[in-house]
């Protein structure tokens, strides 16, 4: 009789029971937190931005102001004063910090001002004159503590108005040498301009001619002084190009929404590739100079971003001088914070109404907006403006693009890129290298278990299986590199052949079974049956080195020498060394061993019965196969292409050494892709934690995840129904 | 005769069924392909070969290993035969700038293999090939060429050569462990820095004459090294190209000295040895484009069996689970999805998983809790051998889930039934007698899981594998396993040397050699899991009758 175990023991191997349960049960917390991770990961990119009032600043101090901005750490504003100074305070305590004269304003007083995106001035005088300054915050560090000074430059001033009527509005901007400025008057239909440069002084020029009868409402001037943008009251809006400083030419007028409403506001975004308008109907459009064929140089104004509108008039406008994002106010002292590529209402925020000038500040997390009742400062949280389900998943029209279009384009060499996180090229690329990969393996790994579970001899199945498992474990970097090093520079030698030998080998089979049956029956009756596996590859060694063979003669003969050039001159198809074609046969190496070793399972596991059956009713064994294991093993050859599919999309290293990873949308087999998963192995290293193209690989992992989830999970839960439904039988 | 046809099309089916076993013909083809071609690329570069001089007509010499010929294409299409042209490594990259060349067969003069053919093999701009002239030491010629000196040479390196990398570990390790030490007072500082009073000062004070202390340890530490390298350095070759161009430079740098065209089988065995061993133990050279890969190897090996002690554990358990614990139902199917799709989800999911959780999420917490000293430099809050450990044991615990609970289900009934008639407990069954009988099984799954960690690539270079790591993730300084290190990888090498390097021509061969010596490995673990699966198969069909 056994000792019964004492309690310790017991409460040892109830511990241990919970212990197992509990590791079990981690497999599907592992899934979950595994999920929950990149989604949590991905959520900030849709969380709204605000925009909260920090200080309105009604004092004595900021009466008189015509312009105003911020240094770049928001402590301290700089205000132009319409009695010609230009005065920095404290954006905390409002104490006056520094006062400096506005150079070349002595006496006089300002009656319109510009503020550049860099902080430099233009103002307009009473007496006709446009005075540029420009202005730098000089930041010391003297032992941990801070000094922020302003230093105010003198710059040219140009007498654009000989009737020496004081400008209403004014615009500038530095050129490579020299500036140039624009600036209207109150009286009917007037539009000045002036410049200057290093070597040929100055000059002005009266402009009023080409407004054909309709009177100036707002002036846009890029930051490199390369186009001047006039809105009118008649809604249009006109473009010069100051490619010649000297004369302004002006291109056909375009007009903002199609309908006579005044403009009331324009300003350039930070690149100055898209301009701003916003109307007297509070609706604000973003508008881009595109070609209008595809064959001509001419490019001409067109809305192509509808942003949030306003309910009232806007009075002013403000790009950001850090991406794409803008400032919008109305007459009703509504803020709107968007962001142009994304047309993202970033915030809204409201301020005492009339606001007539507003500034983003430097690094972009707030901006300034100066009113009859003073100044008010604003704190913008926008973490990912760059971001919004209609630009990742829709066409957008880019700055430098003609038509909306999916591109993905992460990062840029100059400050002023527009981030282009369009996800479609890459599910596109994902799904593009997947259906190549399938092409290829479906057929091959299904002739190929379907052979091994029927026909084959038992000494071949013992080694075959083995053999592919082998393939499934070899490393996809291994594959990778001699796909991307050694195939696809040996298949751009011998395209046509390679091309050939897929309707060869086949072909060869073919003609080898039918030769077969000229051998005597005796001598075929002596074979080991199932042993024709070593024929086949004979056979199909010979069709590739026929192919070898006769590529080149096909070359010649049917190509005029060369296929790649033919297909670029007959069929327009570019031939990339590392393609589809390549993709199709290294990813083969990745994928068929999976679908073959489940399919395999599926046609083994059909009952033996079933099969003994069909035989016994006289059926030949190819019959038996076609008609009674196919069909009952078909829910497990699905599951074992669907999980095929799975290991295709995730694929990365493959990819990524076999393709030139461009994130274009072609389907031609002669050119390549980027996929999901190469993608994030690209660019993780490029982005920095928490930014806007970190998530957006998160999101990309996110797709990716679901996709495998979805299909690894019903080709499990498939798996699952067609074993019980055949254990019980 | 058509009735004969269509029974011999479509009843006996013979050519559908050569078909489909074409489709098995091309798979065993696609993998001994595969397998061929990379190991004799692989196997292939280490051998020498006889260094053959190539005089052109326009009156140029180079001397060269010669790796093949192509037909040259006719440019545009032309019919007319350009001949055949032959590509030679010529070495010599610092007076050529290139390593490889085509030369045109129809421009050349003459070829031949002169005796006193020289191949050393540098520390810096690769092969050289020439004849030696002489060796000087201190500018003074003590061995005249070319006939004696190339013993002397021999001589020479074999004691230079040595003493010079001796001399850079030393130093690598002696000014490793007084920076460490640095690093510490310089970090203990700045932790006691809000303090104040009088033992702070007293602190602040012992610390600045410890730092002063070491820097002066360093300084001369530094000098004596300068001196004995400056002598080691002062032994120098002088040497001649094939087109009677001189070059001179320090024995010391000379990592192997080979006279291919005098050698006969059994020295080039030994060259071919020689430089296998180099490549399996050596540090890499030329920013990992020759020399070397032993801290890749190192790296990799240290990382797997990292992942195996959280993967086996964690596969075995799941699988005492599914097999013997959980009861049938909803529940066992649910995990049994979660497996599957852990298998299923793509590499690179767990790679950025990693990165957002183990890196950045516990790593960054860590550095907080631990090392905020060191902040904002992270030490654990960035890639390193722990995350990829981690972040590969859930890519492959699956593997180990699968296997073990084959074996658990080998194991037969009645020794379950045996041991809990005896008494024991369901854990003392389980612990004793079931894990025990399935134990070889379980060293499958082991097996299969380090073969795909081994390979894996993708997630590790996003958490923590580098290019090139200065230091080994285990080393004798305390303490001693640095988790928190970044390593090199097999995989990673292959990705990074074949399509980062900026010459990945001259790198091609080292990447053959590593991919030969990875596929080496999983194919070799591979073999050896299916071996031992099928022999345990063979075992439990006998066991049942």
């Amino acid at each position: 009789m056994a000792e019964k175990p004492k309690g310790k023991t017991l409460a040892f191997d109830r511990m241990m029971t919970k212990a197992i349960t509990a590791g079990g049960l981690m497999m599907i917390g592992t899934l979950i937190l595994m999920f929950v991770l990149i989604f949590s990961e991905t959520l900030p990119l849709w969380k709204p931005g605000r925009a909260d009032l920090e200080e309105n600043r009604a004092a004595a101090e900021v009466s008189g102001a015509l312009a105003a901005g911020e240094n770049e750490y928001r402590e301290a504003g700089d205000l132009l004063l319409s009695g010609g100074v230009v005065r920095v305070i404290d954006l905390k305590s409002g104490r006056v910090r520094q006062e400096v004269p506005f150079p070349g304003a002595e006496g006089k007083t300002i009656t319109a001002a510009f503020r550049s995106l860099r902080g430099d001035y233009v103002a307009g005088l009473d007496d006709g004159s446009l005075v540029f300054a420009s202005s730098r915050w000089k930041t010391s560090f003297d032992g941990g503590a801070r000094t922020v000074e302003l230093a105010v430059s003198s710059g040219p001033k140009i007498p654009v108005d000989p009737a020496k009527r004081p400008a209403v509005r004014v615009v500038g901007a530095v050129r490579e040498s020299g500036l140039a400025i624009a600036a209207s008057s109150p009286g009917p239909l007037t539009l000045l301009y002036g410049w200057s440069s290093e070597e040929e002084g100055t000059g002005t020029k009266d402009l009023s001619s080409s407004l054909a009868g309709e009177s100036v409402t707002a002036l846009a001037m890029d930051d490199k002084g390369e186009f001047l943008a006039v809105g009118t009251a008649g809604g249009r809006v006109l473009l010069f190009s100051l490619e010649d400083p000297k004369e302004p030419s002006v291109a056909p007028a375009a007009t903002v929404i199609g309908e006579p409403i005044p403009i009331t506001a324009l300003g350039y975004l930070l690149g100055g590739q898209t301009l701003l308008a916003g109307d007297a109907r509070g609706r604000v459009a973003g508008l881009q100079r595109v070609r209008q064929a595809a064959d001509s140089e001419s490019r001409s104004l067109k809305t192509v971003h509808f942003f949030t509108p306003h309910q009232h008039p806007v009075t002013a406008l403000a790009p950001s001088p850090r991406g794409k994002s803008f400032v919008s106010a109305d007459a009703g002292g509504g803020l709107l914070v968007q962001y142009s590529t994304t047309e993202r209402l970033i915030a809204k925020a409201s301020a005492s109404p009339g606001v007539k000038f507003l500034a983003i500040a430097p690094k972009g997390d707030g901006f300034v907006a100066l009113g009859p009742t003073g100044l008010a400062t604003f704190r913008v949280d926008a973490p990912h403006p760059d971001a919004a389900l209609s630009a990742l998943f829709g066409k957008v029209t880019y700055e430098g693009y003609d038509r909306p279009a999916y591109v993905w384009q992460s990062s840029g060499a100059t400050d002023d890129f527009e981030p282009k996180y369009s996800v479609v090229p890459l599910i596109f690329g994902t799904l593009k290298g997947t259906l190549y990969a399938l092409i290829f393996a479906v057929p091959i790994a299904i002739a190929a278990a379907f052979y091994t579970s029927m026909f084959a001899h038992r000494s071949i199945r013992a080694v075959v299986k083995p053999t592919v498992e082998l393939m499934a474990g070899l490393p996809s970097v291994v594959i990778g590199f001699i796909a991307g090093l050694w195939l696809s520079p040996f298949i751009e030698k011998a395209t046509t052949a390679t091309l050939l030998s897929v309707p060869m080998v086949p072909l060869f089979v073919l003609a080898g079974v039918f030769l077969f049956q000229l051998v005597p029956f005796d001598l075929r009756k002596r074979m080991r049956a199932g042993s024709e596996i070593v024929l086949i590859a004979l056979l199909s060694m010979a069709a590739v080195w026929a192919c070898s063979a006769l590529g080149p003669l096909a070359d010649r003969f049917l190509f005029a020498g060369d296929l790649k050039q033919w297909l670029f001159l007959h069929a327009g198809l570019r031939y990339d060394t590392r393609n589809s074609v390549v993709i199709s046969f290294a990813m083969g190496f990745a994928v068929i061993p999976i679908i073959f070793t489940i399919a395999e399972d599926a046609l083994s596991s059909v009952p033996e019965h079933l099969k003994a059956a069909s035989l016994a009713l006289g059926a030949s064994l190819w019959q038996t196969a076609v008609r009674v294991v196919l069909p009952t093993a078909s829910a497990g050859i699905f599951s074992a292409i669907m999980v095929g599919f799975g290991r295709a999309v995730g694929e990365t290293m493959i990819v990524l050494m076999a393709t030139g990873n461009t994130p274009i949308m072609d389907w031609s087999p002669f050119n390549g892709m980027r996929t999901l998963a190469a993608n994030i192995a690209v660019e993780i290293s490029e982005a920095p934690e928490g930014g806007t193209l970190y998530r957006v690989l998160f999101l990309g992992a996110l797709l990716l995840f679901l996709m495998t989830f979805v299909v690894n999970t019903l080709a499990e839960v498939l798996r699952q129904r067609f074993r019980k439904r055949y254990s019980v039988i | 005769m058509a009735g004969k046809l269509y029974r011999f099309l479509f009843l006996k089916g013979e050519p559908m069924i050569w078909l489909a076993g074409s489709g098995l013909g091309i798979c065993l083809l696609m993998i001994g392909g595969l397998i061929v071609l990379v190991g004799a690329k692989g196997l292939d570069i280490f051998w020498p070969r006889e260094l053959v001089r190539i005089r052109t007509v326009d009156g140029k010499a180079v001397l060269g290993e010669i790796l093949g010929r192509e037909k040259a294409s006719g440019k545009e299409g032309s019919s007319k035969d350009a001949g055949d042209r032959i590509r030679a490594k010529i070495g010599n990259r610092d007076l050529n700038g290139l390593d490889y060349r085509w030369i045109d067969e129809s421009a050349i003069v003459s070829r031949d293999v002169p005796p006193d053919a020289l191949l050393l093999e540098r520390q810096e701009y690769g092969n050289f090939h020439g004849f030696l002239k002489e060796i000087r030491q201190d500018g003074k010629v003590v061995a005249p060429g070319p006939a004696g000196a190339v013993a002397a040479l021999r001589e020479i390196q074999a004691r230079v050569r040595p003493a010079f990398v001796r001399l850079g570990e030393t130093e690598k390790r002696d000014v490793g462990r007084i920076n460490s030490r640095l690093e510490k007072e310089r970090l203990e500082l700045r932790n006691r820095e809000k303090e104040s009073g009088p033992s702070a000062d007293a602190f602040r004070a012992e610390s600045a004459r410890r730092s002063a202390g070491l820097k002066a340890r360093y300084e001369e530490l530094r000098g004596r090294l300068e001196t004995e390298r400056a002598t080691l350095l002062a032994h120098r070759v002088v040497v001649t190209d094939a087109a009677g161009k001189e070059k001179e430079f320090p024995v010391a740098d000379v990592v192997r000295i080979v006279a291919p065209n005098v050698l006969s089988v059994p020295g080039k065995l030994g060259v071919y040895l020689s430089r296998l061993w180099e490549f399996v133990s050596g540090d890499p050279r030329e920013s990992n484009t020759e020399g070397g890969i032993f801290p890749a190897i190192f790296g990799t090996v240290l990382m797997v069996i990292l992942m195996s002690m959280v993967a086996v554990p964690f596969g075995v358990v799941t699988a005492l689970y599914l097999r013997e614990y959980a009861a049938q139902g909803k529940l066992v199917g649910l995990v049994r999805i979660a497996v599957n799709n852990l298998a299923g989800v793509p590499s690179i999911v767990f790679g950025i998983f990693g990165l957002g959780f183990f890196v950045y999420g516990i790593g960054g917490r860590i550095d907080q809790l631990l090392f905020s000293t060191a902040l904002p430099t992270p030490t654990f809050g960035t890639g390193g051998i722990l995350w990829c450990a981690l972040t590969l044991a859930l890519l492959t615990v699956p593997v180990v889930v699968v296997a073990s609970e084959e074996a658990l289900a080998a194991v037969p009934r009645g020794m379950r039934e045996a041991s809990l008639a005896l008494g024991a407990t369901k854990w003392q069954t389980t612990w004793r007698v079931v894990l025990p009988a399935a134990a070889p099984g379980i060293l499958t799954g082991l097996i299969l899981a380090m073969a795909r960690g081994t390979g894996e690539v993708a997630p590790l270079m996003i958490v923590g594998v580098v290019k090139l790591a200065p230091t080994l993730p285990l080393d004798g300084v305390a303490p001693f396993l640095h988790l928190d290190r970044k390593i090199m990888h097999l995989g990673f090498h292959i990705y990074d040397v074949g399509f980062q390097s900026p010459n990945v021509e001259a790198a091609l061969p080292m990447v053959y050699a590593t991919t030969a010596l990875l596929l080496g490995v999983v194919v070799a673990l591979n073999l050896t899991a299916i071996l031992i699966r099928n022999h345990l198969r063979k075992k439990l069909q006998t066991s049942t009758f």
